[in-house]
């Protein structure tokens, strides 16, 4: 049995990858109970910019209701932005943060 | 003592490696003794309905044809589920493709992210994403 995971979102919005790993990882935590982490990194980190809509209202109920949510640094500073260009809850973490995050939880899913 | 794998498949359709894998993948770990949910997400959801026969004229040639059919999954979903893997839509990416009142193939069952997938997590040691 699973207790965490960490689902890592590597599509922009407007790619179906990018909703299916967010749905998922809402419905992990908020049905499944289990600790979740999301981790965008590549052209998902455009998904954290305060899109408005579906993902950024579910990004939001995910936050809210527990959920962490991760950005790697590199691809924040390959793409031009800095922390503050992110919604309220966005952590952004290292390389060495997420190989810890991925030894650490129980589940690792890729979108 | 065995262990249960759950594959999430994102990719699915005739002449797509990644089902190939997934497919192939599951009967090895079910031939070994240990147990296998697949949750078809996204795309992989196009997997789990029966095949309808179209009886009209088709400009498909027989050559494609008969090297498509190599790559048809039909059968082998439903011999992964006769040997007991545990297979389930997500109804809503079904709903996005307007195939969600589809016929499923034998075995495959209609399920949901939320409940469903949360399911198969209970019984999982191993979790693996396909597609791309």
């Amino acid at each position: 049995m699973l207790h965490s995971m960490n689902v890592v979102v590597r599509k922009a919005p407007g790619e179906e990858a990018a909703i299916l790993g967010l749905r998922a990882a809402w419905a992990v935590l908020s049905s499944g109970g289990l600790d979740t982490q999301l981790v965008y990194m590549s052209d998902g980190v455009f998904n954290l910019l305060g899109v408005p809509g579906y993902v950024g209202g579910l990004l939001e109920r995910f936050i809210e209701e527990g959920g962490g949510v991760n950005v790697l640094r590199d691809c924040i500073e390959e793409r031009g932005f800095s922390e503050k260009d992110f919604i309220a809850g966005v952590k952004v973490v290292d390389k060495d943060d997420i190989a810890d995050m991925v030894q650490d939880a129980d589940a690792t899913a890729t979108f | 003592m065995s262990k249960t794998v759950t594959l999430i498949l994102r990719s699915g359709s005739t002449e797509n490696d990644d089902a190939i894998f997934c497919v192939k993948l599951a009967e090895a770990i079910l031939n070994r003794g240990d147990g296998v949910n697949i949750f078809l997400y996204g795309n992989g959801c196009n997997l789990g309905s029966k095949p309808v026969p179209y009886d009209g004229r088709s400009p498909i040639s027989d050559a494609l044809r008969e090297h498509m059919d190599a790559f048809v999954l039909s059968e082998q979903i439903e011999g992964l589920t006769a040997k007991g893997a545990k297979i389930a839509t997500c109804h809503t990416t079904e709903y996005s493709r307007g195939i969600e009142g589809c016929a499923y193939l034998e075995g495959v069952e209609w399920g949901d992210v939320g409940n469903t997938f949360n399911r198969y997590l209970l019984s999982t040691d191993v979790l693996l994403t396909i597609g791309r």
